[in-house]
């Protein structure tokens, strides 16, 4: 009994092991049978690789891809006057300092700061300021007296409806529009951290790291956190501007991979998935089994079964194919038959 | 391990016949066959061969006089020259007196793979410029003869469909036990359809395994039953041992795996020099030791 149970064991371990190696062997000859597909349709894969690319390097070419990066650079106030002699600022100042960067970081990100911001450079780009001082120089000039208030908030209106379209310049901003283009990081292990505000256009840029460095200076920071405070070291101008062009070369490369990418998985699946090629004898004798029978299945003989016996690399097999449909001087046989 | 005495022998066969060295040098230089035919093969092809004889024999009609069988595929490159060629050989080994002719008139390929003389051939004899048919005796085999396609006419399909063509081959097949005529693929030129309806037997077609496209054996059947053609059956070719019964690899041999090497034993030895050594020993074991004699091994062991 015990060999029997011993023997039969050791059945289901062969026939487990056969399974396996069964099941290892189509893994490999699928993967074979995608690699082989994909190297008979290279041309595909190397045209769209190409075109792919091409069309990435040409939108690069044709399209502007300069973009402007302002700075400014502020101080974390921690009680202590940065142009004050006799005082030492410890390492604990300077950590306590750069932890302060990153909760500033949030609280620039915040929406109430920045809708803040928005506020402001929509004002200041309206100069209403220099406009209201010229208007009242006209109607002292004009009237004799001061100018009331009231026409002063009229004019301020029509003033804002006659600038409107400076003001659309500014309207499209939003808090999550500036979040996306504002970064702010600690400078080389100091009290002071940068504002960096990204933009195509280089007024705008300026206009709005200073606008936010103003804002966080005139009490943003001090009306979230009590005693907190920070100053201006350094405003953006326009010699500090960096001008950034935006490689493509990474976009081109990243174009062509993603038409290489495509057009294998279209070779993979056209070859794999939709090949219509017999694959066993077992279909012809399914499917003509009780009408025709199948005389006989032959392996191939040679190792290389692309190389066959010789003649099957010498030709391709469309050129062959058409050498055989139009090298006949009989064409209106062949001509009838695919009218059929 | 290649039988030298029979490749020898292969070898003046094959340079008796009408060899032209100069016209395809690369080929006939040494008057040997470009690709593996006959005793060449592997043994898994030789016994795959024998069996489409076998099944062949009786899948055809019984009636007297030689038998005239076509072969093709449904595209170009499926195998059915290495087909006809080596079911000619399976036929003539077993003892019948064959002639394959290449009937491919627009790309034969015969003469090129087995390094001979195309030219005259079927078509020099059909359309009159030769009297006589230039026949290649015992190519291959002593049993086995063949015609090559002869000069590549303006008109094949007219030429095939001629009732000389007809009278030609029906006159081989008083001689012959078996004429196999290689025809050009169905998918490409309307030739086999026209040979089958006019001569032939019945007809075999040939497939390519991962080649043949099923759209076009659908296409190639219909094409041949509407031309009332007799289908024997299909051959089908190339496959590369994956997974099946005695096909190749590990499970080549199988249930047989006892006569393994009672089958390299026969394939590495010629017939003649088996012959020699069963004598040598019948001689031996007579004279001195009756149980030394050596015992093909049965499936009774």
């Amino acid at each position: 009994m015990g060999e029997k149970k011993d023997g039969t064991a050791q059945h289901w371990n062969t026939a487990i092991d056969a399974k396996r190696n069964n099941e290892k062997k189509q893994q490999q000859n699928l993967l074979r049978d995608v690699i082989v597909a994909v190297l008979k349709r290279w041309w595909l894969v190397v045209i769209v690789t190409l075109v792919f690319g091409g069309a990435m390097f040409a939108y690069g070419k044709t399209h502007d891809s300069t973009s402007y990066r302002a700075t400014v650079k502020m101080y974390v106030n921690t009680g202590v006057s940065i142009g004050s002699s006799g005082v030492t600022i410890s390492a604990g100042d300077v950590i306590t300092a750069q932890s302060m960067v990153y909760t500033y970081n949030e609280i620039i990100n915040t929406n109430k700061l920045m809708r803040t911001v928005i506020t402001q450079l929509r004002e200041d780009y309206c100069k209403w300021d220099d406009a209201k001082s010229d208007f009242q120089k006209e109607y002292l000039a004009k009237y004799g007296e001061e100018c009331p208030e009231e026409i002063l908030e009229e004019q301020k209106e029509l003033y804002y409806q006659a600038h409107e379209r400076e003001r659309f310049y500014m309207e499209g901003i939003t808090p999550a529009w500036l979040r996306a283009r504002c970064v702010v990081s600690p400078l080389n292990e100091t009290e002071v951290f940068t504002v960096t505000f990204s933009d195509d256009d280089i007024n705008r840029c300026m206009e709005v790291v200073n606008t936010i460095a103003h804002v966080l200076e005139d009490g943003g920071i001090q009306k979230i956190i009590n005693g907190a405070d920070v100053k201006i070291v350094d405003e953006s101008e326009w010699q500090d501007v960096i001008v950034v062009k935006v490689s493509y070369r990474k976009w081109v490369l990243a174009a062509a991979a993603l038409g290489f990418l495509l057009s294998a998985g279209y070779a993979a699946f056209a070859g794999v998935i939709l090949n219509d090629a017999i694959e066993s004898d077992e279909w012809i004798t399914e499917t003509f089994g009780g009408k025709y029978p199948l005389l006989g299945s032959v392996p191939d003989t040679s190792n290389n079964h692309r190389s066959g016996y010789g003649y099957r690399n010498r030709y391709n097999s469309k050129r062959y194919y058409r050498y055989y449909y139009y090298s006949t001087d009989d064409r209106g046989s062949s001509k009838s038959r695919k009218s059929k | 391990m290649t039988n030298f005495s029979e490749t020898k022998k292969e070898k003046t066969i094959l340079s008796n016949s009408t060899v032209d060295k100069k016209e395809n040098p690369s080929r006939t230089e040494t008057g040997r066959p470009a690709g593996k035919f006959g005793d060449a093969l592997d043994f898994a092809a030789r016994e795959a061969y024998n069996s489409v004889r076998t099944n062949l024999q009786f899948t055809l009609p019984n009636r007297s006089g030689g038998r005239i069988v076509g072969v093709t595929s449904p595209c170009p490159q499926e195998g059915k020259s290495y087909t006809s060629i080596n079911l000619s050989y399976a036929l003539a080994k077993d003892g019948n007196r064959v002639l394959l002719i290449d009937a491919d008139l627009r790309r034969p390929s015969l003469a090129k793979s087995l390094g001979l003389k195309r030219v005259p051939g079927l078509s020099n004899l059909i359309s009159g410029g030769a009297s006589e048919p230039t026949i290649h005796h015992g190519v291959l085999h002593e049993n086995l003869d063949m015609m090559m396609a002869g000069d590549i006419p303006p008109n094949p399909s007219e030429l095939l469909g001629s009732s000389s063509f007809e009278e030609r081959v029906r006159a081989f097949a008083e001689q012959y036990d078996y004429v196999m005529i290689d025809l050009p693929p169905v998918m490409s030129v309307i030739d086999p359809v026209v040979v089958a309806t006019k001569v032939l037997d019945g007809i075999i077609v040939v497939m390519r395994h991962k080649e043949t496209r099923r759209k076009n054996v659908y296409k190639t059947v219909a094409q041949l039953e509407f031309a009332q053609a007799h289908i024997l059956g299909f051959v089908y070719n190339g496959y590369n041992g994956e997974g099946g019964y005695y096909r190749g690899g590990r499970y080549k041999y199988r249930k047989y795996g006892r006569y393994r090497n009672y089958y390299r034993y026969y394939s590495s030895h010629s017939a003649d020099a088996d012959k020699e050594k069963n004598e040598k020993a019948e001689e031996t074991a007579t004279e001195k030791k009756p149980e030394a004699t050596p015992e093909p091994p049965s499936e009774n062991k």
